[in-house]
This record gives structure tokens, C-alpha cells and sequence, in this order.
């Protein structure tokens, strides 16, 4: 197995520099690092940085836990999308456009219409309900921020149609397990995001980059049993039986 | 030692099968077919064989492998208009992808009433909802990767009595995977009540796992679970005997040797004469085979890398 090879030698390269780099860090002996940026762009850089290891955990998840996902980027996409939205208007425009989404697409679904016009309507009665709940938002003399509500609505209406197909596809019950899978994988992205060690981490140590990509390749060439498949060939397993 | 076992103890206690063991039966997981085998005898460019159901029809043809007569190909949504052109007075056929995946938007229309189609199961489909089903076809709703895509309507395979007794209304199919050109792995594939006459196994199809030498049954899975009696009727799976079992391995074989994926899974019908039809190749077959089986495929996999001969009585 050449690549094998390969990969292990690139590993261990990426591994070595990674805890090089860090080490004469802690050592005293750094160079420059991204902290040295203004302040003003720390937290959107934090955020940026800390993308791949989202990634890292979305491919964890599928490969060695073997839990499936909607898409493989799909979760740290959501969890980036809601960055800007403060954690009570999150949760108002995930159940609006679950609620409003799914009863709209599947009234949509009798007309008949091809799949592109079909997530343009859908996008704009989710657009609308949401520019007249801040109009409403407003004259009560709340102040909503527009910014958060941007980018979950396009990450949520691809999702919602994903979610809507594997319905008619797969059933319910396989779809609920893949949309919960989506969404915890993609609240841990959100977790990590979040936690402002990690992303002082990342904004302090630019080798720590090299080991995610170090894992990856390790998740990348990983061929052996998914935690879910010790439960699903369970009754194959050789030897005495418990 | 003693550390040991205590250690065994509490990785069972967490564990549902400790992958020593699973190993130990040769048991292939996804990550192991995709990183072990399918990079390895697969190669990319010959996907497209199995991919697209028209290509892999024109190789049986010119091998000389009987599959399902195509009637029409739809590639222009103008096409859908004209259903009498596409189908005419034809009772019975099949409308299918033709780069579908599992099963998907397959429609199997058994008879007619008026203006409408009867798909399995008495379902009444009117000419409206065909013509939409063959736009959602053509716009890759079912397609894979969902890009655009073709409908085919084709003939409806009778199936042979024997395998349709088993299988309320649909048809039956027989599963076989190859390695390297020789079957390692059998499974007869039903419908049932719950599968709306379809046999893919992840809509609640039976597989019945096969003896090769024989073509009879040794065991079944239904919902991921091993399964020992027919769900609907009761009928114990040692009952169950493939016909022609001989031609429906030469068959399988015949269609691994013209497409040259290493790693294959030949889907096919006998007909009501017995004869086996080829219904499609899949490049990347699934893994449930082996809880129908009782049995790993990578254990069958090393055999054939180990040049173990083949157990005689197949030929």
C-alpha cells in the first residue's frame, strides 16, 4: 500500500512541526502569530480558524461513529450560519422555517413545480415571514438585528428540502434520525465556535492547524468497523454470545 | 491477566460486539469496502457503466445477457406531453431513472383503468401524476449526485410462479455479489406488504441470504435484523429454492466479466420461463448481504485473493 505510506509520512511531518511550533511557543520562542492583528478581527478570524476542526469532527462522526449527516459540510456550514445570531433569535428562525418551510413545501409539492423555482418560493415566503416579524419586532419597540437572520435562512432552506425529499424517500423515521444527527454535530461545530479558549487557541497557535489536517488524514484513511456498525452486525460476531 | 479480563469485561459491557470478533468473522464494514476494496478493483471511469442503466443494457445486449425490453427513452421534458407516444395502449411497464439509485422512482405499472395506470398494489396513478413523476425523473430528483436526468419505460418483467408465491405482488430479484469475477455472496430479495412491491431492502424488502452451490435459503434479514420465517407469510427461508440457480451464477458472472467493476452486485429476475434477466450492475453494493448470509464477506474476499478453488458444483 503505497499511499499508505504516504500518508503516515505526511502525518508524521504535520504531527512534528505541529508540536515543534507549539512547544517553542510555550517555549517563549514564537514568532508571529494572528493576535498581532488588530483586535477588531480576532473573533471573525477565531471563527475562521476554527472551521476545519468543525470539518474534523463532521468527518468523525461519519466515518468512525458512522452516524450520517445531510451533507458532509452541511453542520459547520449551520453552526457558521448562526454565528451572528444571538441564541433566542436562532431558535426562533430554526422553528419558523421548520414549521413554516415544511407546511409550505408540502403544499408546494402538489403544484408540481421543478426543484429550482420550487426552494425560490419557498426562500421567499421564509423571507417574508421574517422581514414582517421584525416589522412587528419594531413597533413593539423591540430592536431584532437584522445581520443574524442573513445566513441561516439559505443554509436552513437547502436543509429543509434535503430534509423534505429523505422524507418521501426514506421515511420518517430515518429522516428525523438524519436531521438530528445534522443538528447535534452541527451544535458541537457551534460549542467549539463558541468557546472563546479554543478560538484563543487558534489564534495563538497557527501550527495547531497542522494537526487537524494530521487527523484528518488519519479519519481520511481509516478502514476499519463504524461504532454503529459493532451494533448493526452484532449478530454476526464470532465467539460466545453474551 | 487478571486486568485483562476485567478490561474484556467492561468493552463488552460498552460495546454491542467488540470488533475483534466482528473481525475474527470476517465481517466487511463501509469503511473497509470503500478503502479496501472499491479504491483497489473499482476503478472511477467504470462506474459509468453501472451508473447509467442504458450502458449497462447495451453491454448484456451485445454479450448476449437478456434484460427488460426498452419501450421509450424520455430525455425532453416536450417528450412528457405526449404519453400516448411514449407508452401507447401498453398495459403493463416499468418507468425508471436511468441513473437512479436503490430503488428510487421506479414505477411499476401493472394494468390500466380508464385514463389511469395501476401501479402495484392497485394504486390508481392518473396521466397527470405520470407526467409528473417523469419531469421530477428528469429533473435528477432521483438521480445520483441529483443532476438532470433520463426516464426509461420498459418491460415489465413476469416473474418466475415460484419466486412470485414468495412475494406479494412485486417481483422478486436475485442479489449476487462478485469479487474479482467470482460470486462470493447471495441474496434473494422480496417484497412485502411493507415495501409497496418494491424488493430494496431499506424499504422493508426481505433478503433471504443463499446457499451458492445450491440457491437455497439459509437465512434472512428484514429491517436490519437476522430473520428466520417470511414476515408476511410464515413460511420457514429453508423452504426457499432459487430455479435455474446454475444460469442465474452463469448470468451474474457473464455481466461482472462485461462491465470489469472488481467488486460488483448483479441484480437479477427470472423470468416466468425461468429465463434470468439482467435488471441492472451496482458498483458499490451494499453490506446487509452478510446478516442475510450469517456470514462475513471479507472472509470470502480473502479466499479468492488466497486463490482458494472454488467449491465445486457451481460450474
Amino acid at each position: 500500500m503505497n499511499q499508505q505510506r504516504w500518508v503516515i509520512l505526511i502525518a508524521a511531518v504535520l504531527i512534528a512541526a505541529g508540536v515543534g511550533g507549539i512547544a517553542l511557543r510555550l517555549a517563549g520562542l514564537g514568532w508571529a502569530d494572528w493576535t498581532a492583528l488588530p483586535p477588531e478581527t480576532h473573533q471573525t478570524l477565531a471563527w475562521l480558524l476554527i472551521l476545519p476542526a468543525g470539518a474534523l469532527l463532521t468527518a468523525f462522526v461519519r466515518t468512525i461513529v458512522g452516524f450520517q449527516t445531510f451533507g458532509t459540510l452541511t453542520p459547520t456550514l449551520l453552526a457558521a450560519s448562526y454565528l451572528y445570531c444571538d441564541r433566542a433569535s436562532g431558535v426562533v428562525v430554526f422553528a419558523l422555517v421548520m414549521v413554516v418551510g415544511l407546511g409550505g413545501r408540502a403544499l408546494l409539492g402538489r403544484l408540481r413545480l421543478q426543484m429550482g423555482p420550487r426552494l425560490g418560493i419557498i426562500l421567499t415566503v421564509l423571507v417574508l415571514c421574517l422581514a414582517g416579524a421584525m416589522a412587528v419586532m419594531y413597533r413593539l419597540g423591540l430592536s431584532p438585528r437584522p445581520a443574524g437572520a442573513m445566513m441561516p435562512l439559505v443554509v436552513l432552506t437547502i436543509l429543509l428540502e434535503r430534509f423534505y425529499v429523505s422524507i418521501e424517500e426514506n421515511g420518517l423515521g430515518a429522516s428525523l434520525r438524519l436531521l438530528v444527527a445534522t443538528l447535534a454535530v452541527a451544535g458541537a461545530c457551534g460549542g467549539l465556535l463558541a468557546w472563546p479558549a479554543v478560538g484563543r487557541l487558534a489564534l495563538a497557535y497557527p501550527e495547531a492547524q497542522l494537526l487537524v489536517v494530521a487527523a484528518m488524514l488519519g479519519v481520511g484513511r481509516y478502514s476499519g468497523y463504524r461504532l454503529t456498525e459493532l451494533w448493526r452486525f452484532r449478530e454476526l460476531a464470532e465467539g460466545p454470545r453474551r | 491477566m487478571r486486568a485483562a479480563v476485567e478490561k474484556r469485561k467492561l468493552f463488552s459491557a460498552v460495546l454491542p460486539a467488540r470488533p475483534g470478533r466482528l473481525r475474527a468473522a470476517g465481517v466487511l464494514g463501509l469503511n473497509g469496502r470503500n478503502m479496501n476494496v472499491l479504491i483497489r478493483w473499482n476503478p472511477k471511469p467504470l462506474y459509468r457503466l453501472v451508473d447509467d442503466k442504458l450502458a449497462t443494457k447495451e453491454l448484456c445486449e451485445a454479450a448476449g445477457l437478456a434484460v427488460p425490453r426498452t419501450f421509450a427513452v424520455v430525455d425532453h421534458p416536450v417528450q412528457v406531453r405526449r404519453l400516448d407516444r411514449l407508452i401507447g395502449a401498453r398495459e403493463e411497464f416499468v418507468v425508471k431513472p436511468v441513473r437512479g439509485a436503490g430503488g428510487r422512482g421506479v414505477m411499476i405499472i401493472a394494468g390500466r383503468r380508464g385514463e389511469d395506470y395501476l401501479a402495484v398494489g392497485e394504486r390508481a396513478i392518473s396521466p397527470e401524476a405520470m407526467r409528473y413523476h417523469l419531469l421530477e425523473i428528469l429533473g435528477g430528483s432521483y438521480s445520483i449526485g441529483g443532476r438532470a436526468d433520463r426516464a426509461m419505460i420498459e418491460q415489465r418483467i413476469i416473474g418466475h410462479p415460484a419466486l412470485a408465491a414468495l412475494s406479494g405482488g412485486g417481483t422478486a430479484d436475485v442479489r449476487i455479489v462478485l469479487y474479482r469475477g467470482r460470486p462470493v455472496m447471495a441474496m434473494l430479495r422480496l417484497p412485502t406488504a411493507a415495501s409497496a412491491g418494491r424488493a430494496n431492502l431499506h424499504q422493508g424488502g426481505i433478503g433471504v441470504g443463499l446457499d451458492l452451490r445450491s440457491g437455497t435459503g439459509v437465512a434472512a434479514v428484514w429491517n436490519g435484523r437476522i430473520v428466520d420465517r417470511h414476515v408476511d407469510t410464515g413460511r420457514p427461508i429453508g423452504d426457499i429454492a432459487v430455479p435455474a440457480w446454475a444460469e442465474v451464477l452463469a448470468a451474474a458472472r457473464k455481466l461482472a466479466a462485461v462491465i470489469g467493476l472488481g467488486y460488483l452486485g448483479a441484480d437479477i429476475v427470472l423470468d416466468d420461463q425461468a429465463r434470468p434477466i439482467v435488471l441492472e450492475a451496482n458498483g458499490r453494493p451494499g453490506l446487509s448481504i452478510q446478516l442475510a448470509n450469517r456470514g462475513g464477506l471479507m472472509k470470502k474476499i480473502k479466499d479468492v485473493d488466497a486463490g482458494a478453488p472454488e467449491r465445486p458444483g457451481i460450474e
